[in-house]
């Protein structure tokens, strides 16, 4: 299980003077699902052409099933590399019918052997009755399905998909992205999606890959990196929080304006006596109303499903609570904080 | 010279779709190389000959002479712009944006003048209106004794007019088609009225299209031959005609040529300086809805009135006239099988011409749109080269060239097919370029990771893709081809003869009834390729 069908080791690409993806490391086993996670214009999508051969990296290596197929020096063409890619335009061939797009990456089978395998993963696909339309009669929804079906017809050992659900009505989106899942996981195939969207990316990923300017800072389960950031950026990225400053104890814990908190952290440098911030999210702390409490509810946001409090500490800082949509607190109210979390809070050094 | 409208159009697609940044491969390079090397050849050969041209040939430069053709070119092209503009952006607005009865008929009419070649335009004008012409013959009767000179000015910018209006009348109208409903309702809702609305908001969105289309005036006008030497009006065309043919001494010619040359140039650069200021495309992502028609109201009929002026004057009168003298031949006992020759000798270069064209664009195009770059770029602009050299222009070179250095394929059909080549490759460059930008790099590459190599990507996915604009090119090559003259007169070999150059020695001379048979039959085979493009312009709205 645990073999690594995609490597990248140390990858640096740039385009011009602009470093568009910056000493990226990480590999993908057989049938994990790894979801790299960015803002537009992070690198994500250069990872992926990379992985794919479309790029040549400046420096490191990528290797697939243990063989290196990209250097600086030398790169095998995409063609030869086995490798699946689903585009964000899903980049059908808009003269060929469906069959005929599904079948174009089977050129070594027979007519039979094709014909067998185009209704294989069309049935996969449940379009099994599409097959002789052309891809502009075809919804959004079905010609995402009909590119993953192309792209896994030549049955590769990995495949790479580029927000392959940002194009799709909001509603169907979950829908569609469990399909894929489905199909990835019962094909036991490697998979690297990129996304901008991170419930998008928890939702699917097995790890998620945070990446911000080029640069990988931290690859984990989406547990992980949700709730032990390695980094204030990461925690920005893969959740809405605030932070709180407080001063670490003799005994491990932290001293904030929201009480003594356990934390934990990635970096080695916080001591007993530094300074630091934790991460707090909305659903860390519960509220209580109490008419001689510390805190003030500064603002209230009714969002349907939910209740956002802003709640303004003693120093001035605020914090978001979340609670749920019965919450009739209203702004202007004191109110005391109740700890929620079982865990640790993730701390870095200020 | 004359060139597709599509190319200007286009806005550049390139800044959304990423181009591949690996160096290109030598498979394209290396004929994209060759074919920019053997378009600069005629204006470096031309360039290396005037310059090796003897002092006197220099001193004849600076004579008030050349003043006098130079300030006449430049009259005319003024002349024939300005009154273009005049008559096509009216004609283009009526024919995209109002609720005028007719309008499909009429918009596929006004294009038509197209297909007219310059020197059939002037023959039945001179036929018509000259002096002892059709229109005095018929006003003798009631004492009409003179009409007003046509020789001249007057003729040759009304010929030119009407025949090069359409240029302008195709670029206007994209753009009217192009225009987002959406800034004009902006307009209106900000409380310009309907006038205010199309000074203020419309019309300075369409000044690339008319400068884009003018430029295509200014230089087809600059560049005939045909109707100025039939109307007597000394251009260069004309004198460097003269030059070549009478002076001993041919690199007078080769000066005078530069200098056209630079004029053309000159041309080129006032466009990209009104082209250049501000971006005039569609700015939001909306998709194109369609304006509201405009009610003209009682407009309506004056405004059919006007169009159907324009085709008359455009159309209608050189079909009569043609018409007249053909009969006037056949049962004057002219022969007809002459004809058939130069119809098959014609059919020929021109399909030859719009063959070689369309295979040399592939490589240029691809070049330049898959893998930009400074290289990429300087051989697209060299193989534009075509785009501001007059046909005389090129022609002469060929001349110069071939009877120096290829003595054995010169006098052949060969040097004249490389003639159309260079003149005319930047219209089927312009056609394939604009339909492989339509196919997005990720469709090849999406095939490229389904297994397919390079080769095989190509044959499968981006040449059917692209067939159409390819055929477009080549059928713009073709019609543009068929009326070529000065080219085909100076390097046709010996003893072949085109429609063109049948109707060019007839009318000349004033024959009349011999020249419109020929006529007839060039004007109904350009016909074939303009329907084409013009059908599928249509079913692209």
């Amino acid at each position: 299980m645990n073999e690594a069908v995609l490597q990248c080791v140390g990858v640096t690409k740039s385009f011009g003077d602009f470093v568009a993806v910056r000493d990226v490391t990480f590999d993908v086993s057989r049938g994990e699902i790894v979801a790299i996670l960015g803002s537009s214009g992070c690198g994500k999508t250069t990872v992926l052409r990379l992985i794919a051969g479309l790029e040549r990296p400046d420096a490191g290596q990528i290797l697939i099933r243990g063989e290196v197929a990209s250097t600086p020096q030398r790169q095998t063409p995409p063609d030869k590399r086995g490798i699946g890619m689903v585009v964000q335009e899903y980049a059908l061939f808009p003269h060929m019918t469906v069959r005929q797009n599904v079948a174009f990456g089977l050129n070594n089978l027979s007519n039979d052997q094709k014909k067998g395998r185009v209704a294989e993963v069309m049935s996969l696909v449940r379009l099994e009755n599409l097959q002789d339309r052309y891809p502009h009669e075809l919804s959004g929804g079905q010609q995402q399905r009909i590119a993953l079906a192309r792209t896994m017809a030549p049955r590769p050992s990995a495949v790479l998909l580029d927000e392959p659900f940002s194009n799709i009505d909001a509603g169907l989106r979950s829908e569609v992205r469990r399909d894929v899942e489905e199909i990835l996981r019962v094909n036991d195939i490697a998979a690297v999606l990129v996304t901008h969207d991170r419930d998008e990316a928890f939702a699917i990923a097995d790890r998620v890959a945070v990446m911000s300017d080029g640069e990988l800072h931290q690859v984990d389960t989406p547990e992980a990196v949700y709730h032990l950031p390695s980094s204030k950026r990461v925690a920005q990225m893969t959740a809405t929080c605030d932070f709180i400053e407080g001063v670490v104890l003799q005994d491990g814990t932290v001293d904030t304006e929201a009480g003594i908190l356990a934390y934990d952290t990635h970096s080695s440098d916080i001591k007993p006596g530094s300074s630091v911030e934790l991460v707090i999210h909305p659903d860390d702390f519960g509220i209580d109303e109490n008419e001689s409490g510390a805190m003030i509810v500064q603002a209230r946001e009714f969002r349907g499903d939910a209740t956002v409090l802003v709640i303004a500490l003693p120093s001035g800082a605020t914090l978001r609570c979340r609670q749920d949509s019965h919450c009739a607190i209203t702004s202007g109210r004191r109110v005391d904080l109740i700890l929620n979390r079982p865990g640790p809070f993730a701390a870095f050094s200020v | 010279m004359q060139i597709n409208s599509t190319q200007h159009l286009s806005p550049s697609r390139s800044t959304r779709i990423f181009a591949r940044v690996e160096s290109p491969p030598l498979i394209i390079l290396i004929p994209a190389g060759l074919v920019a090397l053997a378009m600069a050849l005629p204006l470096a050969y031309l360039i290396v000959r005037a310059f090796g041209a003897s002092s006197e040939a220099w001193e004849l430069l600076f004579r008030v002479r050349t003043a006098q053709i130079l300030g006449r070119s430049a009259l005319l092209v003024v002349t024939v712009t300005g009154a273009s503009l005049a008559i096509a952006t009216p004609l283009a607005w009526l024919t995209t944006r109002t609720d005028m009865p007719f309008r499909r008929t009429l918009s596929v009419l006004t294009a038509l003048p197209l297909v007219v070649p310059s020197y059939v335009g002037a023959f039945l004008a001179i036929s018509a209106l000259g002096p002892k012409g059709l229109l005095q013959q018929m006003l003798s009767p009631i004492g009409v004794e003179s009409l007003p000179e046509i020789y001249g000015l007057p003729g040759a910018a009304i010929t030119l007019t009407l025949l090069s209006y359409p240029y302008t009348l195709l670029t206007v109208r994209a753009a009217f088609r192009n225009l987002d409903p959406s800034l004009d309702e902006s307009a209106r809702l900000l409380g310009h009225g309907s006038w205010s609305t199309f000074f203020r908001m419309t019309l300075p969105q369409l000044k690339p299209a008319m400068a884009a289309g003018s430029l295509l005036v200014a230089l087809y006008t600059l560049s005939d031959f045909g109707a100025v030497s039939l109307m007597r009006y000394e251009t260069f065309t004309w004198a460097i005609f003269q030059q070549y043919q009478s002076a001993f001494d041919r690199s007078i010619a080769a000066v005078l040529s530069l200098v056209l040359v630079l004029f053309a140039v000159l041309i080129l650069m006032g466009d990209g300086f009104v082209a250049s200021k501000g971006r005039f495309y569609r700015t939001g992502s909306g998709s194109a809805r369609a304006t509201n028609a405009v009610r003209l109201g009682r407009w309506r009929w004056p405004a059919v009135a006007f169009c159907v002026a324009a085709v008359v004057a455009a159309l209608g009168m050189p079909t009569a006239v043609l018409g007249y003298w053909l009969v006037k031949g056949v049962s004057a006992g002219e022969p007809l099988t002459l004809v058939w020759s130069a119809t098959l000798n014609s059919l020929y270069v021109s399909l030859m011409a719009a063959v070689a064209a369309t295979v040399l664009a592939v490589p240029v195009a691809a070049l330049a749109v898959r893998h930009p770059g400074h290289l990429s770029r300087l051989f697209e602009r060299v193989s534009h080269t075509g785009y501001a050299l007059p046909g005389i222009v090129v022609a002469l070179a060929l001349v110069f060239f071939g009877s120096r250095l290829v003595q054995p394929i010169y006098q052949t059909v060969w040097v004249l097919v490389f003639a159309y080549v260079v003149l005319f490759l930047p219209a089927a460059l312009g056609s394939f370029r604009s339909s492989l930008m339509q196919v997005s790099p990720k469709i090849e590459e999406a095939a490229r990771c389904l297994g397919h190599g390079r080769i095989s990507v190509m044959l499968s996915i981006t040449a059917p893709l692209t067939r159409s604009g390819l055929l477009m090119g080549g059928a713009l090559v073709f019609l543009v081809t068929m009326k070529e003259l000065p080219a085909t007169l100076i390097l046709g070999p010996l003893g072949f003869s085109t429609l063109a150059s049948r109707i060019w020695s007839a009318s000349s001379e004033a024959f009349f009834a011999q020249a419109a048979a020929p006529a007839l039959m060039l004007i109904f085979i350009s016909s074939v390729p303009l329907a084409i493009l013009m059908i599928r312009d249509r079913s692209r709205q």
